[in-house]
């Protein structure tokens, strides 16, 4: 018997294995439904990219976003180019990229992102190595509008001008009537003709008799000038309303784009990027929220003292705690309408969390005997419903509840063992278990704990002399550190399970900074002195 | 699933079909044969794969937990005894209840703030001397109503502070409750650490703002 013979032997119990439809079309290079072949790139190495423009003027913000999510997403290294070497080689329509050109320079793929025809974009991702194009896709790309100050001032002006003539003439009007009925001798037989006379034909100049019974008599030349001034005030308010709609439409634009990243992403690594996500924090006592990308940072609270944001799994709504000097209350904001709802008995609540089908909230309530954690109805019409108690802890702390990816359990911190630890239970308040090892009567601070997407990992807060971020593996209880440089606190799991969002002062002032566990790579985040309490958002879809 | 080698290895097989040439049957059995040797190694390989994983790691928490109670529970003991000590000699002090206003001394004595050590609650001696000066005036003044105020320094996660600080406030409670203060006349209240009394990052710093204040409510 030869191998070859025992090689084909094997083969055939393949094909029989295989469904015959796979047989075909494995030599074209066009892509098929179900079966990817990704890009060439040797195993454990980030594959080096270039982003072509969209098109080849300077300051392409299309081109910039997607190269710098690439870059956020540290599982492809897009390489920097200047402008003038990207115009060089970027192929013109219809042709094929200059390979060598791109091997070259050190790229294993192209992206080339083109402006479709129904006005969002089309992404092509080519292989350098196997010479072809291997994907290719429409998305869609929210537009802004453009700046309409001029027109809206223009167009309100001529509206008030047609107006302002239109009661001019009513005036004139009126008035000559008037005129001809003082002229007109009294008739007996009708008792009050003037005022039949004006409720009756002059009904479509009410505006006119208005302004005719304030004391006019005949057209008022310094009424101008108020008239002016309701112009320019009316102006400014649609102006500003436009802008604010053009902030809006920015915003989803820069998200748009923040989803083609994560496309094209998934189709070099096979892995969603998570560019398309916001974060919430704290600064100076407010909500505030920036994009992935440390881009669209705003506030979304105003009042008091607000603290540990959490988002809904929908991402259109957060739930943080505000303090006030009457107490600490959860309150619900929706992030669309604005709307805020108070939801808590007075007293100390902190720490809410949504449960994963975002219908309770989970939340620390303290009183004289510590704190524990509560479990209450998300819905407004359910609001009154009595919150039921999920931990027992007898005078300690039970706080910062953080939900498993399968929503069945929480982790949260307990200080029953009088120094704060990472505790694990059902989702009913069951089968505790402590996740953290302590040594009885030994000094220990873990807190802040955050369940990983992936549901293998919880990470958390730790003293050993500073505050620095570890994580814990589910399975083996198997401690790992993750951060030493400075203080790293409150740390927050991105959606892909793989990057952190903590607050850190390694910069020298507190801010946001996100980690890559695998890679150790920090980049940071806000700039905003003081920035704590970091909550990363889940993948947000398209409204 | 198929791999993207096999589906390779099977496009081979489809354009270089294996000859067709007849087979004797000695062939032919040797040839199940060795489809079923290697079926055998490749079930096998499959199995290997995939060794048992160990069950998770339980940690004993009950037992942690118990000793840890066994320690809490002699320090409360102690504590008691102590306590009940402190209160007599505080009765003592306090002597008869008076509608006279606060003197100057008893409201410095009253609104002292008490220290408190790194993420503790407990009262340390000198926060009990303190709090012991205070009971008699309270003691005495049986109008007075006062809110206690618990406060962290800005190190460790500012959630978990709020609920420090609240601790610490209950303790300082407990305390003068166990000097015999009724409790219906004390409140309390946390800032964590959102409301310092001193800035900065430096150890005095934080020591100065582990604390817990004292505001007379009514009737002082």
């Amino acid at each position: 018997m030869s191998p070859r013979f025992l090689f084909l032997a094997a083969c055939a119990c393949l094909g029989a294995l295989a469904p015959a439809s796979d047989l075909r079309a494995q030599d074209t290079t066009a892509t098929r439904p179900g079966v990817r072949l990704g890009l060439n790139y040797p195993r454990g190495s980030v594959p080096r990219v270039i982003v072509l423009p969209v098109d080849t003027t300077p300051g392409d913000s299309v081109r910039a976003i997607i190269h710098r999510d690439l870059e956020n997403s540290d599982r492809v290294s897009p390489i920097p180019l200047d402008v003038v070497t990207l115009a060089g080689i970027t192929p013109a329509p219809g042709q094929d990229p200059n390979y060598e050109l791109f091997n070259k320079l050190g790229a294993a793929a192209i992206i080339q992102p083109r402006r479709a025809p129904n006005g969002g974009l089309r992404v092509a991702l080519y292989d350098v190595g196997a010479k072809r194009r291997i994907e290719a896709r429409d998305f869609p790309v929210a537009t802004v509008p453009p700046v309409r100050d001029a027109s809206i001032r223009d167009s309100i002006t001529a509206e008030a001008t047609l107006r302002e003539k239109a009661l001019r003439d009513s005036v004139t009007r009126v008035l000559r009537t008037r005129a001809a009925i003082m002229r007109r001798p009294p008739v007996r037989k009708v008792p009050r003709p003037r005022r039949f006379v004006v409720r009756d034909s002059l009904r479509r100049d009410s505006a006119a008799t208005a302004y005719i019974r304030r004391g006019q008599n005949r057209w008022d030349e310094d009424r101008r000038d108020s008239v002016t001034l309701a112009i320019s005030t009316a102006a400014e308010r649609l102006i500003r309303a436009d802008s604010a709609a053009r902030v809006a439409a920015a915003d989803n634009e820069r998200m748009s784009i923040h989803r083609v990243s994560d496309e094209v992403e998934s189709w070099i690594t096979g892995k969603r990027g998570i560019a398309a996500t916001r974060i919430a924090y704290v600064h100076n006592g407010m909500i505030r929220i920036v994009d992935s990308d440390g881009e669209n940072d705003r506030a979304v609270t105003s009042r008091g003292t607000a603290m540990s944001p959490a988002w809904h799994p929908n991402g259109r709504r957060i739930v943080y705690s505000r303090m006030s000097n009457a107490g600490t209350q959860i309150e619900q904001l929706d992030l669309e309408s604005g709307s805020a709802r108070s939801m808590s008995p007075t007293g100390l609540n902190i720490t809410p969390v949504f449960s994963q089908d975002g219908r309770s909230i989970v939340y620390s309530n303290g009183d004289e005997s510590g704190t524990d954690l509560l479990m209450v109805s998300a819905d407004a019409a359910n609001g009154l419903m009595a919150p039921q108690r999920l931990t027992f802890g007898r005078g300690s702390d039970n706080n910062s509840p953080s939900f498993s990816p399968d929503g069945r359990q929480i982790a949260f911190i307990s200080g029953r063992s009088r120094f704060p630890e990472v505790y694990t239970m059902d989702a009913d308040g069951t089968n505790l278990q402590l996740l953290t090892p302590f040594i009885p009567g030994v000094r220990t601070y873990r807190t802040a704990p955050d369940w990983s997407p992936d549901g293998r990992t919880v990470a958390y807060e730790q003293q050993n002399g500073d505050f620095q971020v570890w994580m814990t593996n589910i399975r083996d209880k198997e401690p790992r550190r993750l951060t030493s440089e400075g203080e790293n606190e409150g740390p927050s799991w991105a959606p892909d399970g793989r990057h952190l969002a903590l607050s850190s002062n390694r910069g020298g002032s507190k801010q946001i900074w996100v980690l890559d566990t695998e890679s150790g790579r920090f980049r940071q985040l806000t700039r905003n002195a003081g920035a704590r309490l970091a909550s990363w958002s889940p993948m947000l879809n398209l409204k | 699933m198929v791999t993207d080698v096999e589906l390779e290895v099977m496009s081979e097989v489809m354009r270089n079909p294996p000859h067709t040439k007849p087979m004797s049957i000695f062939a032919r059995i040797v040839r199940i044969a060795i489809v079923a040797v290697v079926f055998a190694i490749a079930l096998d390989g499959c199995r290997r794969k995939s060794p048992e994983r160990p069950p998770p790691r339980r940690i004993n928490t009950d037992s942690l937990l118990r000793e840890q109670a066994k320690l809490d529970s002699i320090a409360r003991v102690e504590a008691a005894r102590a306590a009940a000590a402190a209160a007599a000699a505080a009765a003592a002090a306090a002597g008869p209840a008076t509608s006279a206003p606060v003197s100057e001394r008893e409201r410095i004595a009253l609104i002292a703030t008490i220290y408190f050590d790194l993420d503790e609650s407990v009262l340390t001696d000198e926060a009990r001397t303190a709090v012991e000066a205070k009971a008699p005036v309270i003691l005495r003044h049986p109008d007075m109503r006062i809110r206690i105020v618990g406060h962290t320094d800005s190190q460790g996660s500012d959630e978990y502070n709020l609920a420090l600080g609240l601790r610490r406030a209950a303790e300082t409670k407990r305390y003068l409750a166990a000097l015999g203060v009724d409790e219906g006349r004390m409140e309390i209240v946390t800032f964590g650490e959102e409301r310092p009394a001193v800035q900065g990052q430096t150890q005095e710093a934080y020591a100065l703002n582990r604390r817990a204040e004292f505001e007379i409510i009514s009737g002082g």
